[in-house]
């Protein structure tokens, strides 16, 4: 069960984000200003987007790594025999 | 309330550009270490500003935020016509912290440790090359508003030697408050002795691309002379920082660390006074028109008198907690 609930607080993080950001659509300032009239006036702006997007992305799936490479050490990092020092390699 | 708010903005940039400007400095020394070098350099490095460096970042989000919400006019022109620089500044900025904590907390220490390596080298270069690039450009004048095609109002307002140069000599006096900084954090004299001759290099090559700038300057007709001469305050600034580098071999040779730190901290203290007193209270320069004064920007005044209080009101809490980071961090015992 506690293995279970180990995404929830990630999930509950990145839900309530979902209901602020896109519950407010289409104003990025409620009642004021549209997010459509508030974007840089920039010819080629989508490409800030792409770029943005693509770094979200990849971040994302580095840290799923991550995690994955985390879960996969524990056994050496932290069965290590009590008075043994860890691998430090910073 | 509009002077305490300046005040705010002017701090938090300068003491980004100190402790920030050390943290990039950390991986522009770490670039320039030799290979056999580097293991230790990271390590020492590491040890000295691993725990803070979330914390530096703090100063350009209070600059940004000053600048959003009391002066929209000045934030907007420079987040529209430096779109593309500031957007990679702030990649480099994502890809240095991500690098830098991959780094560390990857439980398996293999290969990808040389992308992270690399990752934090390259962004720490990057970030404050782009740092510079942006202040070069909002003060030299070539944001032009009026510019009806692409490059001129997006690439060519940033992109031109002056800012470049700015960009370049921003690097390397990051790299020398590192150095600087670095060598009161470490115990071993052999570290000293290498951070110390670092700390040299820096400070020449510092030197040299003050030149660089000045000949950029020469090119692009910037008044970059009348800037650091043309008025008394900034002449003892200039004067000042000439003295204390002379003050500051002396004490290398000697090794005083604080005091060193002390020098080091007031001559880019002395720079940015220098630089800022003749265009105040003009923030950004554009082209054909008049610039963007923080005196006539400025937002409502009830915007301004709130922002101000928050300031103060935020000063009370942060200031003490970041002091007690800071200390409870310099009182480690060396491992």
């Amino acid at each position: 069960m506690f293995v279970l609930a180990i995404p929830a607080g990630f999930i509950a993080v990145e839900a309530g984000w979902m209901v602020t950001e896109v519950g407010r659509q289409p104003w990025i300032m409620y009642g004021y200003m549209r997010t459509a009239d508030a974007v840089t006036p920039m010819p080629g702006i989508i490409y800030s987007f792409y770029i943005f997007t693509a770094v979200y992305l990849s971040l994302s799936i580095i840290v799923m790594m991550l995690l994955y490479r985390q879960v996969k050490m524990v056994g050496v990092l932290y069965d290590a025999p009590a008075g043994e020092s860890l691998p430090d390699n910073h | 309330m509009i002077y305490v708010v300046m005040a705010y903005l002017w701090a938090s940039v300068l003491l980004y550009v100190l402790m920030g400007g050390a943290d990039f400095g950390a991986g522009v020394l770490e670039f320039l270490s030799t290979s056999k070098s580097k293991d230790r350099t990271r390590k020492v490095m590491y040890r000295a500003i691993g725990p803070i460096w979330e914390a530096n970042h703090m100063w350009l989000i209070i600059a940004i935020v000053i600048l959003f919400v009391g002066f929209p006019v000045i934030y907007t022109t420079m987040s529209v016509y430096l779109h593309i620089p500031l957007t990679i500044m702030l990649l480099g900025i994502i890809a240095r912290g991500t690098a830098f904590t991959f780094r560390n907390y990857d439980a398996v220490k293999d290969n990808m440790q040389v992308v992270y390596s690399k990752t934090f080298m390259y962004s720490s270069i990057i970030t404050p090359l782009f740092l510079g690039i942006i202040a070069g450009s909002a003060v030299s004048g070539r944001i032009d508003p009026q510019a009806t095609n692409f490059l001129d109002a997006y690439v060519f307002s940033w992109l031109s030697p002056f800012p470049v140069a700015v960009g370049i000599f921003t690097v390397i006096i990051c790299g020398f408050l590192a150095a600087i900084f670095i060598i009161g954090e470490t115990k071993s004299e052999e570290d000293k002795k290498r951070f110390v001759t670092k700390s040299k290099h820096m400070s020449i090559a510092a030197l040299a691309a003050a030149v660089l700038v000045f000949i950029a300057a020469q090119m692009e007709g910037i008044p970059l002379a009348h800037w650091l001469f043309g008025n008394s305050v900034s002449i003892i600034c200039v004067i000042l920082a000439i003295i204390s580098l002379v003050w500051m071999w002396a004490s290398l040779f000697t090794k005083q660390t604080k005091l060193i730190r002390v020098i080091a901290g007031a001559q880019v203290t002395l720079l940015l006074v220098a630089i800022t007193y003749e265009h105040y209270p003009v923030l950004v320069n554009l082209k054909n028109t008049e610039g963007l004064s923080l005196l006539t920007q400025q937002g409502a005044e009830k915007t301004i008198r709130s922002l101000g209080i928050a300031l103060l009101a935020g000063s009370v809490l942060i200031l003490p907690s970041l002091f007690y980071l800071l200390y409870s961090f310099s009182n480690r015992t060396e491992e």
